[in-house]
C-alpha cells in the first residue's frame, strides 16, 4: 500500500458495543477511501459512508463508522485537512462556518455589530410596523368592547363620580361638541367624553381606544380657556385616530412573548424586564410626540395659539410635578413639549 | 500522539477532570446568544448542542472525554412541538373554556412523559467510550413519582416534600444504565430531610445575625429609619436608601448561604451513594470553598451585566468534577453497550408513539 505524506490521522478506535479503546491509525486518500488500522484490525470505507462530527473548540471529534464503531481524535486539524483534501470543491458546511465564527474574534465582533443593527431595526421599524398593521385590522366593535371592561375596571379601581357642577359640565359637553366638529377626519369613531374624580390619580385626561375620552375633575379644574381644553382634546384625539392604546398593549405583550422566547433559556425574566421597560416607554414617547404634533396642526389650522397648551401645562406642571429622567418617562421631556408648541405662533407668522 | 495507554483500570480510584477554558466557552456562547437572537430563536436547539458537546468533551474519566452526539433537528422539533402545545394552550384560554380545562388536565400525563423522554434523549446521545447511557424508565413509574406523589403534599402538610425528592432521585438514577452495567442509588431519603432542616436553621441563623449587627450598628437608628420610610418616602435620603438595600442585600446572602449548603449536601451525599456496577462514586465538595465560588460567580455576572457567565460556569464545572471521583471494580476497558433488542424492548414499554427521538 502506498501512502503520500499527510495523509493520516492518528487517534482511537472503539468497536461498536465495547468500551476497549485500540490506538488506532485513519489513512485517507484523494477518492475519499478511507482505512482505519489498529492492531487487530482494518477497517476500508469510503468517506460518504462516515459521520464525522462538528468541530467545536478542540474537544476530541467522533467519527463513526455505519456499523457503529468509533473513530474518536484529538487531531481536529488533521480531520478538517481530510474533509477539504477530499472535497476541494465543497462550499463550507454550516458546521465549519460555526467554528470559523467561533475561532475569530473579527468573526464574533462582525456578528455583534450586525446583531446590534437587527435588533435596532427590528424594535424601531418591523416589530412597530406589524403591531400597527394588527391594530388597525381590529374592528371598532372590538375597540368598543375593550373600553368597556377598561372603564368598569376603572370606576372599580380608580374612580368615583364627579363631584363637578352641573353647570360646569355642561358647558364643556357643549365645548366637547364644538370640538368633535372640527376633528377634519373622524375614521368611523364616535367621540365621547366622561367625568370622573380620583384623588390617587389626580389632574389628567386620557382616551380610551373607542374615542371615549376620561377628564378628571383636578384637571377640568386647571382649565381656564375653551381653547386649553381644545389643545388636550385634539392631542388625546390622535391617540384614538391611530389606535395608539391597542397598539400600546399589543407592543407591552408582543415585546414581552418576543423576548421570553428568544431569550428565555438565556437569561433570566428579570434580566430582561429593565430593557424591556426602556424600549416600552421609547414606543409610548413615541405615541405622544405623534399625539403633540396632530394637536399643533388642529391648533394652526382653528388659529389657535400655542400659548393656551403652554399655560395649561405650566398650571399642571405645579400641581404634579415629574422630574423622570427622559429614558425611563412615557412622555417626552417637558422642555422639548413646550418648545414644540411655541413653534405654532412662530411658523405662520413669516408666512405670507 | 494520543494520550493513549493500555492499562487495567480495575480497583483504582481515579479522579474526574475538566479541562474547558474560559476563553474558549466565551466564543461559543456568545455567537450562541447572537444567532439565537438573528434566528429568532430557532437556533437555540444548535446552541445547545454545541455547548452539550463543548461541556461533555472537556469532562475527562481516565484519559477519555464524554461526548455529545444528539443532533440540533431533533431538540428543535421538541422545541417546536412544545411552543405549538404553548400557543394552542394559551389561545384556547380566550376561544374555548372547554378546551383549556382539557389541556390543562392534559398536562398531568405530559408532564412525566417530557420528563421521562428528555432522560432517555439525554442518555441515548451521551458517549463515554463509544458506550451510551440507556435509560429504561417506566412512564407510569414517572407519572408516580412526578404526579400522583404529590397528593401526599397537602396530606402531610409538606412534610413529605424531602422524600418526593428522595424518591424521584431514586426512580431517575435507578433507571439508568450505562452499557450493561446498572447504575444505582442507594442513599436514604433521611439526607434529604437533614440537608433541609440543617439549611433552614443556617439561612435563619445567619439572617439573625446579619439583622443583630445591623440593629447593633445602627442602634435604635435602624428602626427609626425603617419607621420613616414606611411613613413619607419622598424624605428619606440617600443613605438610609443605601443601609435598607445593604441589610436586604445581606439577607439575600444569608439565603444564599442556606441554598449553597443545601444543593452541596445533597450533591455529595447522592453522588456518593451512586454504584455504577460495582464502583462508587464520590463526590466531596468543601462547602467553605463551595459557596465562596458560588457567591463571588454572581458578584461576577452581575457586575459584568451577564458577560461573566461563560468565565463562573467554567469555574464551577472545574471545581464540581475534580471533586467527583470513582473508586472502580469494573475495568472501564470491558464494559459493554446493552443488546440492541433490550433497549427497544424498553422502547415498546413506552409505547410505540410515546418514543419520540426528540429533546428539549
Amino acid at each position: 500500500m502506498t501512502l503520500t505524506s499527510g495523509s493520516n490521522i492518528k487517534g482511537t478506535f472503539y468497536n461498536k458495543g465495547i468500551s476497549t479503546p485500540h490506538a488506532a491509525t485513519l489513512f485517507y486518500f484523494d477518492n475519499g477511501d478511507i482505512i482505519i488500522e489498529t492492531e487487530h484490525s482494518t477497517t476500508k470505507l469510503n468517506i460518504s459512508s462516515l459521520s464525522i462530527s462538528p468541530r467545536v473548540a478542540n474537544t476530541k471529534r467522533q467519527i463513526f463508522t455505519p456499523d457503529g464503531n468509533m473513530f474518536t481524535t484529538h487531531d481536529n486539524d488533521a480531520v478538517d485537512a481530510m474533509i477539504s483534501k477530499i472535497y476541494p470543491q465543497q462550499k463550507k458546511t454550516i458546521a465549519s462556518l460555526l467554528y470559523y465564527i467561533e475561532s475569530h474574534i473579527a468573526a464574533i465582533t462582525a456578528l455583534i455589530a450586525v446583531s446590534i443593527v437587527a435588533v435596532f431595526i427590528f424594535i424601531r421599524l418591523i416589530f412597530p410596523a406589524i403591531i400597527t398593521h394588527m391594530a388597525f385590522s381590529i374592528p371598532i366593535s372590538t375597540l368598543n368592547l375593550i373600553s368597556e371592561k377598561t372603564i368598569e375596571y376603572l370606576d372599580d379601581q380608580f374612580f368615583t363620580t364627579t363631584q363637578l357642577s352641573p353647570m360646569r359640565i355642561n358647558t364643556i359637553h357643549a365645548q366637547f361638541k364644538e370640538f368633535v366638529a372640527t376633528i377634519p377626519d373622524k375614521k368611523n369613531f364616535t367621540f365621547s367624553i366622561k367625568f370622573r374624580h380620583s384623588s390617587f390619580i389626580g389632574p389628567n385626561a386620557f382616551a380610551l381606544p373607542d374615542g371615549t375620552i376620561i377628564i378628571t375633575d383636578d384637571f377640568v379644574k386647571l382649565i381656564q380657556h375653551k381653547h386649553e381644553l381644545f389643545t388636550i382634546l385634539a392631542h388625546e384625539t390622535a391617540h384614538v385616530l391611530n389606535r395608539h392604546g391597542v397598539r400600546n398593549i399589543l407592543l407591552n405583550s408582543g415585546l414581552l412573548v418576543v423576548a421570553i422566547a428568544i431569550f428565555g433559556d438565556v437569561v433570566s425574566t428579570t434580566m430582561i424586564g429593565l430593557p424591556l421597560l426602556l424600549i416600552h416607554n421609547g414606543y409610548s414617547r413615541d405615541f405622544e410626540r405623534q399625539a403633540d404634533l396632530y394637536a399643533i396642526e388642529y391648533c394652526r389650522k382653528n388659529h389657535i395659539s400655542g400659548k393656551h397648551f403652554i399655560n395649561l401645562y405650566k398650571r399642571l406642571q405645579q400641581k404634579a410635578p415629574a422630574n423622570i429622567p427622559t429614558l425611563l418617562s412615557t412622555h417626552p421631556a417637558d422642555e422639548e413639549r413646550i418648545s414644540l408648541f411655541k413653534k405654532i405662533d412662530e411658523i405662520p407668522n413669516k408666512k405670507p | 500522539m494520543e494520550s493513549f495507554e493500555q492499562t487495567n483500570t480495575a480497583n483504582k480510584i481515579i479522579s474526574f477532570h475538566f479541562t474547558g477554558k474560559a476563553s474558549e466557552y466565551f466564543k461559543i456562547w456568545i455567537v450562541n446568544g447572537l444567532l439565537t437572537v438573528l434566528t429568532l430563536g430557532i437556533y437555540s436547539a444548535w446552541a445547545k448542542v454545541r455547548t452539550n458537546r463543548y461541556m461533555y468533551g472537556n469532562i475527562y474519566l481516565d484519559n477519555e472525554p464524554f461526548a455529545y452526539t444528539a443532533m440540533p433537528a431533533n431538540i428543535l422539533k421538541g422545541r417546536l412541538l412544545a411552543l405549538g402545545f404553548f400557543i394552542v394552550y394559551s389561545l384556547s384560554g380566550q376561544y374555548s373554556h372547554t378546551l383549556y380545562i382539557i389541556l390543562t388536565v392534559s398536562l398531568l400525563p405530559i408532564i412525566p412523559w417530557v420528563i421521562v423522554n428528555s432522560l432517555r434523549f439525554r442518555g441515548k446521545y451521551t458517549l463515554y467510550r463509544n458506550i451510551p447511557f440507556i435509560f429504561k424508565g417506566d412512564y407510569l413509574d414517572g407519572f408516580k413519582y412526578f404526579i400522583l406523589i404529590y397528593i401526599w403534599v397537602p396530606l402531610t402538610l409538606g412534610v413529605i416534600i424531602p422524600y418526593i425528592y428522595y424518591k424521584q432521585k431514586q426512580y431517575i438514577i435507578n433507571n439508568f444504565f450505562f452499557g450493561t452495567l446498572p447504575i444505582q442509588y442507594k442513599g436514604k431519603a433521611s439526607t434529604f430531610y437533614i440537608a433541609f432542616i440543617a439549611a433552614t436553621m443556617i439561612t435563619l441563623l445567619s439572617a439573625g445575625l446579619v439583622l443583630g449587627i445591623a440593629a447593633a450598628f445602627g442602634s435604635s437608628g435602624l428602626f427609626y429609619v425603617l419607621k420613616k420610610y414606611l411613613e413619607n418616602i419622598t424624605s428619606v435620603d440617600v443613605s438610609t436608601i443605601a443601609t435598607i438595600v445593604g441589610i436586604y442585600g445581606l439577607l439575600i446572602i444569608s439565603l444564599i448561604i442556606g441554598s449553597a449548603f443545601y444543593k452541596i449536601f445533597i450533591l455529595n451525599n447522592v453522588i456518593s451513594s451512586i454504584y455504577c456496577g460495582q464502583s462508587q462514586l464520590k463526590c466531596s465538595m468543601d462547602y467553605i470553598k463551595y459557596t465562596y465560588i458560588f457567591l463571588t460567580n454572581i458578584v461576577a455576572i452581575l457586575l459584568s451585566l451577564g458577560l461573566a457567565t461563560p468565565w463562573a460556569r467554567i469555574r464551577y464545572n472545574k471545581y464540581f468534577y475534580s471533586s467527583i471521583s470513582i473508586a472502580l471494580k469494573d475495568s472501564l476497558d470491558e464494559i459493554t453497550s446493552m443488546d440492541e433488542k433490550d433497549i427497544k424492548s424498553f422502547a415498546e414499554e413506552l409505547g410505540g408513539f410515546l418514543d419520540l427521538d426528540i429533546g428539549f
